[in-house]
C-alpha cells in the first residue's frame, strides 16, 4: 500500500476540490437512503392512519410528502454534482502527473535509459496514470462516503430500536472491513497477472508492426502472430478472472442485502422498540436496510480492482523517482583548451573497453577528425564530452575546469552535438529546426535550407511541412542533412559531428562539408570516409579505443 | 457524425456478434430469470410487508413467505452472476476476432502501408481501440433487450392491479429514452475526438522518447515539455467533455426515476388517506400494492438506467469503430493469385516501371531494365529519387505502373507469399526483433544449424562482433538495436540476409554504415554469397559499380532517366 502513498499526496494537495467531491458523495448517500426510507415509512403509515377513520384527519402528509420530493430531487443534482467535481478534479491531477512523469524521463542520460522499452514507458505513462484514478473516484471517496453514511443509518435507527440498529450496524461494518480485504486478496494475482499481459501485448504488436518488413520478408509472421495471440489469450484470461470475480461480488451483495433485509424484518416483526406490534415503524427498518447497501456496493467493487492500481503505482514509482546518474554542476562555460586524460570507458555489460587510457588535446578553432572502423571507439569519445555517459576513469577538462562541474544549459548552449542517426520530429519542417535555435527566423530557416541542399521540401508547403511518422517521409540521406541544417543554426562554437555525411551522394558532400567547415568554431569530425578530410587541422586515427 | 454513418457504424458492430451468438443468447437467458425473480421477490416482500404491518400476524406464522423471499434473492442474485459471466464472453470473441482481422488486413496491405503510420498509433488501434468496443457487447446489446422486456413485464403485472401506478411509469418511459438519444446523438462524436487526442498524446510521447537524446543535445525539454502537455492537456478536455455527457444522460434517468417514485408514493399515501379515489378498478388499495409498487418502480427504471449508462459504451464503440471500420473496408489492390513454385533462377524485366503509393501517386520517373539470372543490377541517384520505392516494389509492397516481369510472369499477378520467398532483403534500418542474436538469426527459420549459422557470420563479419559479446550469441537485443552499435547491428541483419539463401537478393544500401574496411570484407562476403543469384542493390558509391553488370541512374522526378 506504502506505493500509493506518492500519489495520495499527490491527490491531498488539491484537497478543497476533493473534499467537495465527498461532500457530495455523502449528500448523494443519505438522499438516496433517505428516498425510499421515507417513502416507505409515509405508504405505510398513511395506510395505518387510513384504515381508522378518526385518525385520517390528523395525519400531516405535508412534511413527507414534502421530503420525498426533496430527497429525490437532492439525490440526482447531488449525483451529477459528485461525479463531475470528482472526475474533472482527478483527471487534473492525471494531466499532471503525465508531465511528471515525462519530465522525470527527460534528464535521463543513455545509461539509465537503456533498460527501458518505449511501448513499455507509453503504457506506463497512458494506461497506469489512467489506472491512478481509482485511488480517488473508487477507493477514497466511496470509502469515506460509507462509512459517513453507515453510521448515519445505524445512529437514525437506535433512535427506535438500539437491538436492531446494532445487528445493522455489525452487518455493515462486518462487510465494509471484510468483503473489501476478501475481493481485494482475490482480485490481487488476477490484476497483476492484467497488467503484465496488457504490457506484453502492446510489446508484441509493437514488434510487430515496426519490424513488419523483416518479419514478412524472413517468413516469421506466422510465429509473430502466434506469439500475439498467445499474449491476447493471457489477457483475456486475466480478464476473465476479474469478471469472475466481478460477478462473484455482485452475486453475494445482492444475496447478502436481500438476506439482511430478511433478517430485519423477521427479528423486528414483532416488536420494534417497545412497539408491540411495530406497525409502520417495520417498513421503515425494511427500506432502510435495502437502501443502506447502496454505501457498500461501489466499495466491494474498488478493492477488487485494488491490486491493479497498486501494480500500476509501482511501475510508475520507479520512473518518477529516479535521479539521473549523471549529475552537472553550476560552473560556466569558459573557452580554453578541450583537454582529456588517461580515460577509460566500457559499456555496462561489455568485455572489452570501449576506450583505454585516451589522450586528446582540443584547442579553440582548431578542427580535428577522427577516423577509423566501426566501434573503435569514436562515436563514444564524442557521447562522453556531450555528457550521454561518464569516463570509468581519467578527467575531460575545459579551460582546466572539469567538465562535469559545468551547467548542463552553458554546456548545451556552447556544444552542438549532430548525432550519427539523426532524430526527425513528428512536427513541422520549422519546428524540426527550431529545435536547434528557438528564435531563428523564417528567413534564417529558409537560408540554411538551402546550404545544406534540401529546397526542394519547401516546395509544396514550404516550412510548415509535416515530417517524422504520419508526415512526408525523408530518406536516409535527407533525414542526415536536417541534422547538419540544425548544426548551421546552433549558436554553439563547439560542433562535434559523427559520421554526418553518411548516405550523402559525393557532390552533397562536398557542398555540406564546405558549409560546416567554413568558419571560426572548433570542430571534432568523426568519420571512415576520405572526404574532407584534406580541410582538417589534424588527422587523427582511432584503434580498439585508443588513438594510434 | 451523422446519421447514415452512426447507423452503418451500429450495423457493422451488432454484425460483428454473430459468432459469439449463443453466449448472448445464454446471458439474455439469465437476464430474462433474474427480472422474473425480482418481480416474484418484489411482490413476497409487499405481500409480507402487509400481512406483518396492517394484519399484525406474528412473524412465526409467516416462515413460508420469509423462506420464499430468502429462495427468490438466491435465485435472482445468482441469475445476475451469470449473467455477467456469459456476457464477458460474447465481448472476448468479438475483440479476438476483430484483432485478427485488422492483423489480416494489415498483412496484405503490406508493410511498405503500415509505414504510413507510427508502431505505437498501430498499437493504440489494435489494443486500446479494440478494447473499447467490449462493452457494448458485454453490457450494451444484451442490455437493449432486457430494457424492453423488463420494464413491458412489470407493466403487465401493474396494470390489472393499479392503473394509475402503470400510467406513471409508462408516461416517463418514453421521455427518458428521448432524452437518451438526444444526449447520446453527440456522444459519439466526443469519443471520437477522445481517441484522436488519445492517439494524439501516444504519438507525441512515443516521438518523444525516440528523439530524447536530441532533445538533450539541444537542451529543449521545456520547449518538448510544453507540447506534451498540450497533448495531455487536449486528452483531459476530450476525457471530460465525454464523460460530462454520460454523467448528463444518467441524470436524466435517475431525475425521472426519483420523480416518479414520489409521485407513486404520494399517490398511495393520499390515497390511504382517502383524498384520492381512483385508479383501482374498485378493488381499493392495500398497503400490498402500494410496496408492490415502490418496490417495482426502481426496477423499472433500473434497466433504462443500465442501458444509459451503457449508452456511454455504445458511443465509446462507435468512436472506436469508424476508424477499424474505416480501415477494414479500405480498398485493396488486388493480390496477385498466380501461384509462384520456388525457383532456383530468377530473370527480372523492367519496362516503365513507375513505383506508386498506395494512395496512388508516383514516386518515380519510370525504370526500364532486364537482367538474367545471376546478373547484378545497381540502382543509383541522388537521395530523394525513389531508389528505394523501386526496391518496394519488386519486394511486392508496392503497386506500379508499367511492368516487371519475374522470369516471364507478371509481378503483381503473382501469390505475395510465394513471391516473399524468392528473395532476401537488407534495408538502410534494418529492424531487430526484440530477443537474442540468435532470435535474429533464425528469424523464420528455426531449422538452421550452428555451422550455417557461423559461416553467415563469418561473411557478414559479424563473428568477430559475436566474440566481444558477452553473452555471444545469446545477446540480448533491445528496442532500437540498443544492445548492438549501427554498424554492428547492420552486419547482424546483413548475416540474417545471406541466411535465407534466396536466389534473389534485394539490398538497399547494405554497406552504409561500414567504415571502409569492414565495408571491403562485406562486400567480398556477398560477391561469394551472391555468384549464383540475381542481384539488385541499391547504393550511392561510385566503387562498388564496377563489380556490377548494370547501373540504372534514377533522377528525381522532374528529370529523365538515364540507362
Amino acid at each position: 500500500m506504502s506505493d500509493l502513498w506518492p500519489f495520495i499526496r499527490l491527490f491531498a494537495r488539491h484537497k478543497w476540490p476533493m473534499l467537495f467531491g465527498v461532500l457530495l458523495a455523502i449528500i448523494t448517500l443519505i438522499a438516496s437512503i433517505g428516498l425510499l426510507t421515507l417513502s416507505g415509512w409515509f405508504l405505510a403509515a398513511s395506510a395505518s392512519a387510513g384504515l381508522v377513520i378518526a385518525t385520517r384527519g390528523q395525519f400531516n402528509y405535508l412534511y413527507p410528502s414534502a421530503g420525498v420530493r426533496g430527497f429525490s430531487l437532492l439525490r440526482t443534482v447531488a449525483r451529477w454534482a459528485e461525479r463531475v467535481v470528482s472526475h474533472d478534479a482527478t483527471f487534473r491531477i492525471l494531466t499532471l502527473l503525465r508531465g511528471r512523469f515525462f519530465e522525470a524521463l527527460l534528464p535521463l542520460p543513455a545509461k539509465d535509459r537503456q533498460s527501458l522499452r518505449s511501448g513499455d514507458l507509453l503504457n506506463r505513462m497512458v494506461s497506469d496514470v489512467d489506472t491512478l484514478d481509482h485511488i480517488y473516484l473508487r477507493l477514497i471517496s466511496p470509502l469515506i462516503a460509507a462509512v459517513v453514511a453507515i453510521a448515519g443509518c445505524v445512529l437514525f435507527l437506535s433512535w427506535f430500536d438500539i437491538e436492531l440498529a446494532l445487528v445493522l450496524g455489525a452487518v455493515l461494518v462486518g462487510l465494509l472491513l471484510t468483503l473489501p480485504m476478501l475481493f481485494y486478496k482475490l482480485g490481487k494475482r488476477p490484476g497483476e497477472k492484467l497488467g503484465d499481459a496488457t504490457q506484453s501485448l502492446r510489446q508484441d504488436l509493437n514488434d510487430t508492426l515496426s519490424a513488419h518488413t523483416e518479419l514478412s520478408v524472413y517468413g516469421a509472421m506466422d510465429e509473430q502472430r502466434h506469439k500475439v495471440a498467445e499474449s491476447e489469450q493471457q489477457l483475456l484470461d486475466a480478464q476473465k478472472r476479474l469478471n469472475g470475480l466481478t460477478a462473484l461480488s455482485q452475486f453475494l451483495l445482492q444475496l447478502l442485502n436481500g438476506w439482511t433485509l430478511v433478517l430485519m424484518l423477521y427479528l423486528g416483526a414483532d416488536q420494534i422498540g417497545a412497539l408491540a406490534p411495530p406497525g409502520p415503524l417495520l417498513a421503515l427498518v425494511g427500506f432502510l436496510t435495502l437502501a443502506s447497501f447502496e454505501a457498500i456496493i461501489p466499495v466491494a467493487g474498488a478493492f477488487q480492482h485494488l491490486s491493479h492500481t497498486l501494480s500500476a503505482a509501482r511501475r510508475l514509482n520507479p520512473i518518477l523517482n529516479h535521479a539521473p546518474t549523471q549529475t552537472f554542476g553550476d560552473q560556466p562555460w569558459t573557452e580554453g583548451v578541450l583537454r582529456m586524460e588517461a580515460l577509460n570507458f566500457s559499456y555496462p555489460g561489455a568485455i572489452n573497453p570501449a576506450l583505454s587510457d585516451c589522450q586528446l588535446e582540443l584547442h579553440p578553432g582548431e578542427k580535428i577528425a577522427i577516423v577509423g572502423k566501426t566501434g573503435c571507439g569514436k562515436s563514444t569519445l564524442l557521447q562522453l564530452i556531450s555528457r550521454e555517459w561518464q569516463p570509468n576513469s581519467g578527467r575531460i577538462t575545459l579551460a582546466d575546469t572539469p567538465l562535469n562541474t559545468i551547467s548542463e544549459a552553458s554546456l548545451r548552449a556552447n556544444l552542438c552535438v549532430i548525432e550519427q542517426k539523426v532524430h526527425i520530429f513528428n512536427a513541422t519542417l520549422a519546428d524540426n529546426l527550431r529545435i536547434a535555435a528557438t528564435g531563428a527566423s523564417e528567413a534564417e530557416l529558409v537560408t540554411v535550407l538551402s546550404r545544406v541542399g534540401l529546397d526542394h521540401l519547401l516546395e509544396t508547403k514550404g516550412l510548415s511541412l509535416w515530417l517524422g511518422d504520419g508526415g512526408r517521409p525523408l530518406s536516409g540521406g535527407e533525414a542526415r542533412r536536417i541534422g547538419l541544417a540544425r548544426a548551421l543554426l546552433h549558436p554553439g562554437k563547439w560542433l562535434l559531428m559523427d559520421e554526418p555525411t553518411e548516405g550523402l551522394d559525393n557532390d552533397t558532400e562536398q557542398k555540406v562539408l564546405d558549409e560546416l567547415l567554413d568558419s571560426d568554431r572548433s570542430v571534432i569530425y568523426v568519420t571512415h570516409k576520405q572526404a574532407g578530410l584534406e580541410r582538417m587541422d589534424r588527422v587523427l586515427t582511432m584503434h580498439q579505443g585508443q588513438f594510434g | 457524425m451523422d446519421k447514415v454513418q452512426q447507423r452503418r457504424l451500429s450495423l457493422w458492430l451488432k454484425g460483428a456478434v454473430k459468432p459469439a451468438k449463443s453466449w448472448l443468447i445464454l446471458t439474455l437467458l439469465c437476464g430474462t430469470v433474474a427480472g422474473l425473480a425480482t418481480l416474484g421477490q418484489a411482490w413476497v416482500l409487499a405481500n409480507l410487508l402487509h400481512q406483518l404491518i396492517i394484519e399484525s400476524t406474528p412473524a412465526n406464522k409467516l416462515t413460508d413467505a420469509f423462506l420464499m423471499l430468502a429462495g427468490l434473492i438466491l435465485l435472482r442474485a445468482a441469475a445476475n452472476g451469470a449473467k455477467e459471466r456469459f456476457g464477458f464472453h460474447v465481448g472476448a470473441m468479438v475483440r479476438q476476432q476483430t484483432r485478427q482481422a485488422i492483423l489480416d488486413k494489415l498483412d496484405r496491405l503490406g508493410s511498405a502501408f503500415t509505414q504510413t503510420r507510427s508502431a505505437g498509433s498501430w498499437s493504440t488501434t489494435l489494443l486500446d481501440q479494440v478494447e473499447q468496443l467490449n462493452d457494448f457487447y458485454c453490457k450494451y446489446l444484451p442490455q437493449m433487450v432486457l430494457a424492453a422486456l423488463i420494464p413491458t413485464m412489470i407493466l403487465v403485472l401493474l396494470f390489472p392491479i393499479n392503473w394509475i401506478a402503470g400510467i406513471i411509469l409508462l408516461a416517463t418511459a418514453p421521455l427518458t429514452v428521448l432524452f437518451m438519444a438526444i444526449i447520446g446523438m453527440g456522444a459519439a462524436d466526443a469519443n471520437k475526438r477522445n481517441f484522436k487526442a488519445l492517439g494524439r498524446l501516444s504519438t507525441v510521447f512515443l516521438d518523444h522518447l525516440k528523439g530524447l537524446s536530441t532533445i538533450r543535445q539541444f537542451a529543449a525539454a521545456d520547449r518538448e515539455l510544453n507540447q506534451l502537455n498540450e497533448a495531455s492537456e487536449d486528452f483531459r478536455h476530450r476525457t471530460m467533455e465525454v464523460l460530462r455527457m454520460a454523467f448528463l444522460s444518467s441524470a436524466v434517468l435517475e431525475f425521472f426515476a426519483a420523480i416518479s417514485i414520489a409521485l407513486i408514493a404520494v399517490y398511495f399515501g393520499f390515497s390511504y388517506l382517502g383524498h384520492l379515489n381512483f385508479g383501482h378498478y374498485g378493488l381499493g388499495i392495500s398497503l400490498f400494492t402500494g410496496f408492490l409498487v415502490l418496490l417495482l418502480a426502481p426496477e423499472f427504471y433500473q434497466p433504462l438506467r443500465d442501458l444509459g449508462s451503457y449508452y456511454h459504451a455504445k458511443a465509446q464503440a462507435l468512436g472506436a469503430a469508424e476508424s477499424i471500420i474505416e480501415f477494414l473496408e479500405r480498398p485493396e489492390q488486388e493480390l496477385g493469385q498466380t501461384p509462384f513454385a520456388d525457383a532456383s533462377q530468377i530473370a527480372i524485366e523492367a519496362n516503365n516501371l513507375v513505383a506508386m503509393s498506395i494512395e496512388g501517386t508516383e514516386l518515380t520517373n519510370p525504370v526500364s531494365f532486364h537482367l538474367e539470372h545471376g546478373q547484378k543490377l545497381a540502382l543509383i541517384g541522388q537521395s530523394g529519387a525513389g531508389k528505394t520505392s523501386i526496391l518496394q516494389v519488386l519486394m511486392g509492397l508496392l503497386p506500379y505502373t508499367g511492368s516487371v516481369k519475374v522470369n516471364g510472369q507478371e509481378l503483381r499477378e503473382l501469390l505475395r507469399s510465394d513471391w516473399l520467398r524468392q528473395y532476401s532483403w537488407l534495408g538502410q534500418n534494418p529492424a531487430l526483433i526484440y530477443g537474442s542474436v540468435e532470435d535474429n538469426l533464425k528469424l523464420g527459420q528455426k531449422q538452421l544449424v550452428q555451422e550455417e549459422i557461423a559461416q553467415a557470420c563469418q561473411q557478414a563479419h559479424f563473428d568477430e562482433v559475436v566474440s566481444q559479446l558477452p553473452q555471444g550469441i545469446n545477446h540480448p537485443i533491445h528496442e532500437n538495436n540498443g544492445g548492438l552499435s549501427v554498424g554492428q547491428a547492420q552486419r547482424l541483419a546483413l548475416a540474417r540476409a545471406l541466411l535465407k539463401n534466396a536466389p534473389l537478393l534485394l539490398l538497399d544500401e547494405p554497406t552504409a554504415s561500414l567504415d571502409a574496411q569492414s565495408e571491403a570484407y562485406v562486400m567480398d562476403g556477398l560477391k561469394t554469397h551472391w555468384q549464383d543469384k540475381t542481384v539488385i542493390m541499391v547504393t550511392h558509391r561510385q566503387d562498388s559499380l564496377d563489380t556490377m553488370d548494370h547501373c540504372v541512374q534514377l533522377t528525381p522526378r522532374e528529370g529523365k532517366t538515364n540507362v
